[in-house]
């Protein structure tokens, strides 16, 4: 057996999972290629690198709250909280650019005055993503939601899309939506995020920078709107 | 009487349900966090998925491994709920929320801080693999579901799984090695 032989049948070796002739042969190969021994030994710390992998542990009470709400035992009438499409109701721990809007649907009014409520800073050529809060008072069925993007940012994936609009229901309650921008020149720009619901509208506008340091205080800028 | 009557049923129901799920709950919660990166995403979906089960309730009495069949249901309405979001015209990234896992989780103080970075540059170029292979790896790798029981979980012949194993695998070995995933984006 020689490198690339080994090489293709590493995960096999990993998992003994070769037949016996061939592991006889690995065996033997390894044993005189200090390259293979080195490739095993990296492939090995990363299986238990991939165990150590951290997950949070199960909030206390979730699994009595959880049954209780999925047999009807808590007197509730079932209701799906976040994860609807687009949105979720988490809070990343990790979010460093963000956008607060906050939405009194039963006020309202008609059409409020755009309010700049942000500003954020993205790298010339990276993408980072800016995370939109909306924060309903209320659920939110059908709503519209619209993005203007300015000149100096694109949604990777939609390249060349000024304005993107989509239905979506939004949860009572704060809903996060992560909206990646890449930054396509070094500029200043303002994009333009409008709830619709029932020929009501309110729009938030968030300044981007663009290959532009701002300051942490102005970075993580965030005013409620309402 | 007949209300009093359908109380009781209901509520033999629901301690019948109870007794069958709760011991699963923690583990599809863990299948749940390593899917949507996100704690409260992960309950979301275990919430739903409990709501979803509860009806069929006598079905799960007659199932003989309830592990794996939870799996298998948890699964498919992620990839439902994947699949709704790939329709919405932002492809939402699905970034872990790594530094929470790593404050709130039982492994804090048992990993030193040059091994969380390293945990975390893991879990990152993990996010960046194909969906196939990630949730291959997630299941197989970290959460240590055989491929026997993934053949039936994800219904993909123990082949297919064992070649999209290797590839997945390779292509993690191929980016930590490189660095080729990008840095956290948030």
């Amino acid at each position: 057996m020689n490198c690339k032989q080994f090489e293709l049948r590493l995960d096999d070796y990993l998992d003994h999972e070769l037949f016996p002739g061939e592991a006889i042969d690995a065996d033997a190969h390894l044993k005189q290629c200090p390259a293979c021994q080195t490739r095993v030994e990296r492939a090995r710390t990363l299986q238990h690198m991939l165990k150590e992998i951290p997950t949070p542990p199960l909030r206390s009470g979730f699994a009595r709250e959880a049954i209780a709400r999925a047999t009807g035992s808590d007197g509730k009438k079932h209701q799906r909280r976040g994860f609807v499409a687009g949105f979720s109701t988490a809070i990343a721990a990790s979010v460093a650019l963000m956008a607060v809007i906050t939405l009194l649907p039963h006020s309202l009014p008609e059409q409020l005055a755009p309010v700049e409520i942000a500003q954020v800073a993205i790298s010339l050529e990276q993408t980072q993503t800016v995370n939109l809060v909306f924060n309903t008072a209320q659920a939110l069925d059908g709503a519209t939601l619209t993005i203007a993007l300015p000149a100096n940012v694109e949604v990777p994936g939609l390249p060349g899309q000024r304005t993107i609009t989509w239905q979506t229901n939004l949860q009572a309650g704060k809903n996060i939506l992560p909206l990646p921008l890449k930054g396509l020149r070094r500029d200043e720009g303002e994009l333009l995020a409008s709830i619709e619901q029932d020929g009501k509208i309110k729009s938030v506008r968030v300044h981007i920078s663009v290959g532009k340091t701002l300051q942490p205080q102005a970075r993580l800028h965030a005013l409620h709107s309402a | 009487m007949l209300f009093s009557l359908f109380s009781r049923k209901k509520r033999i129901d629901a301690d019948s349900f109870e007794a069958l799920v709760s011991p699963h709950v923690e583990q599809l919660y863990r299948l749940a966090y390593r899917y949507t990166g996100q704690q409260a995403d992960a309950e979301d979906l275990v919430q739903d998925l409990l709501i979803k089960l509860y009806p069929r309730t006598p079905e799960l009495q007659q199932v003989g491994q309830l592990k794996p069949w939870l799996a298998k249901s948890l699964y498919y309405l992620y990839v439902d709920r994947y699949r709704s979001q790939k329709r919405s015209p932002i492809e939402f990234g699905q970034e872990h929320d790594i530094e929470a896992a790593t404050a709130n989780s039982n492994h804090q103080g048992e990993l030193s801080p040059q091994r969380q970075d390293t945990i975390r540059d893991l879990q990152r170029a993990i996010d960046h693999l194909s969906d196939e292979h990630r949730i291959l790896i997630l299941m197989h790798d970290v959460e240590a579901y055989t491929l026997t029981e993934l053949e039936s979980i994800l219904e993909t012949p123990l082949g297919t799984l064992k070649s999209r194993l290797h590839r997945g695998r390779a292509k993690l070995r191929k980016l930590l090695e490189e660095g080729t995933f990008p840095a956290s984006q948030a």
